[in-house]
């Protein structure tokens, strides 16, 4: 299933506020695009707004999957296009097992419902390859589940739900070095059988060391501020972000730090402080 | 509702029960049933399935052994259900699933009457538009009943609007040397799962159906051993796909 994601000027306001402002990009089939960037400047909002996410609204632009506008599409009937998103924060549905959840997921885009075989013995075959614990189909879809648990388990989707175009959103963070290893190469080999188009977010070089972008963005304040493939990667890795400031004159947005209220004084210490 | 069940009539009966055995009771009309339990292991599946509104009152009594009950409200119209189990020797289970586009007006009361008796209830409703429900749930150790337990769990799932919702769950003890525990939870359906949900592909009304399923669904081992268990599956899907 070969897929061309295509975003044009996009502009995008989280509660009234820009948040990206007008960022063009095109992923094909096969390729895997780094997005990087500086915390709080648009990533992950850029991934949410393909996918559909209502707070995000985008007051500019256009993004198409083979030509079709995707922003005229509900998030379900974007995901039966092929689209996909694995989530930073998966969230945790108690009371729907994953085998449910998946196999619903899997029907929706098929014209027959799979049989039960057929559908245990994809969901076990992928279990394996990704080393989960057997008992996953049964258990309720992220609930109870740790932090790299529930990364896996957004891959696992990915593999049986099979997109034209992923997008990772720090898929790695609360993974293992033995589990970034197997995440990457499990991608690596969805990659190798057949299309798949990938744009990942990640702040680590050892996952897309394994990976091997093709292509690499960077997004500073909402717009994509320089673009280039594996090489750039390597060299924000090892040197950061300052050096683009320094060289394109432009300033990162700061994410806002949580206030901090005292609740006054300990009566004890202050006692003591005086004495 | 589906030709596996037997039609027996068991209105304002008392029935004794002393074998070990699983009854399924269609209830599509009021009823008014009393048993009583002695040294057997008994299931009991009701099923409200019809269009018409519903009295049931049901009292039960164990008197050793161990009395599982398993209650499905699965009609679109009014339910007004009293249930009171005694508890003598012996363990009782009470799962209840309410699916509530009505009024229902639901009071149970299981009380442990003797020492070392236990008990333990989970309720679970979803209220859709228009539904408005009030459970009382109570729990009552009575003055003796040493070394005895009542635990009880409510969760509703809350979709549409408008809808009410009221559940009470208590809890009277008269003896010290018990456990008792109560919890309740009551929330919406959250927007950020729904989202999640609709981005593998399910529709809005798909995932809401997977959610109320959640619900409603008995585990596993509720219904094992159970002869139409395939037919109760069916129904509450049928039911839920109809909404």
């Amino acid at each position: 299933m070969a897929g061309t994601l295509k975003i044009e000027d996009l502009h995008v306001n989280v509660d009234d506020k820009e948040i990206l402002k007008g960022v063009s990009l095109e992923i094909g089939s096969g390729q895997v695009h780094a997005l990087m960037g500086p915390n709080g400047n648009g990533k992950s909002t850029l991934l949410q707004t393909i996918m559909g996410h209502p707070r995000y609204k985008v007051t500019k632009g256009t993004i198409t999957l083979d030509g079709e506008d995707v922003l005229a599409m509900s998030v379900d009937e974007r995901s039966k296009k092929g689209l996909f998103l694995g989530m930073q924060n998966p969230q945790e549905i108690s009371g729907v097992t994953n085998s449910d959840f998946l196999k619903a997921a899997l029907n929706s885009r098929r014209d027959k419902p799979i049989s039960l075989f057929e559908f245990y013995k994809l969901m076990e075959g992928n279990i394996k390859k990704l080393k989960m614990k057997e008992d996953l189909a049964h258990r309720f879809v992220n609930d109870g589940f740790s932090g790299g648990e529930k990364k896996r388990n957004e891959i696992l989707q990915m593999m049986i739900l099979k997109p034209k175009i992923a997008l990772l959103d720090e898929i790695d963070s609360g993974l293992d070095v033995d589990a970034i290893k197997l995440v990457a190469d499990a991608i690596n080999d969805i990659r190798s059988k057949g299309d798949l188009g990938l744009m990942i977010v990640s702040h680590y070089d050892r996952f897309f060391g394994i990976i091997k972008p093709t292509h690499a963005h960077v997004i500073v304040d909402g717009k994509i501020v320089v673009e280039g493939d594996n090489e750039l990667v390597e060299k924000i890795d090892n040197d950061g972000y300052d050096w683009l400031y320094e060289e394109l004159k432009i300033h990162p947005v700061t994410p806002l730090k949580p206030l901090v209220y005292s609740l006054g004084t300990c009566a004890l210490n202050q006692r003591r402080a005086n004495d | 509702m589906t030709e596996s069940f037997k039609s027996v009539d068991i209105n304002d009966r008392e029935l004794l029960l002393k074998k070990d055995q699983t009854i399924t009771i269609r209830i599509d009309s009021d009823l008014n049933i009393k048993y009583r339990i002695k040294d057997a292991d008994v299931k009991i599946v009701y099923i409200v399935d019809t269009e018409k509104a519903i009295n049931f009152h049901e009292q039960g009594e164990i008197s050793g052994g161990r009395l599982q009950i398993l209650f499905y409200d699965l009609t679109p119209s009014l339910l007004h259900q009293r249930s009171l189990f005694k508890n003598k020797k012996g363990e009782l289970s009470l799962t209840t699933k309410y699916l509530v586009r009505s009024k229902k007006d639901v009071v149970i009361e299981c009380v442990n009457e003797k020492s070392n008796t236990i008990v333990n209830i989970d309720n679970s409703c979803v209220i859709l538009d228009d539904g408005d429900l009030l459970l009382e749930c109570t729990g009552k150790i009575l003055k003796g009943a040493k070394q005895s337990s009542s635990h009880q769990k409510s969760r509703s799932l809350v979709y549409g609007s408008p809808q009410r919702v009221k559940i009470d769950p208590v809890l009277l003890i008269e003896e010290s040397d018990v456990e008792a525990s109560h919890a309740l939870s009551s929330g919406t359906i959250d927007e950020d799962v729904l989202y999640y949900m609709n981005s593998r592909g399910l529709s809005k009304d798909a995932s809401l159906k997977l959610l109320i399923n959640s619900y409603l669904l008995p585990n596993d081992d509720a219904l094992e051993s159970i002869e139409d268990k395939e037919a109760i599956l069916k129904r509450l899907m049928e039911r839920v796909d109809d909404l």
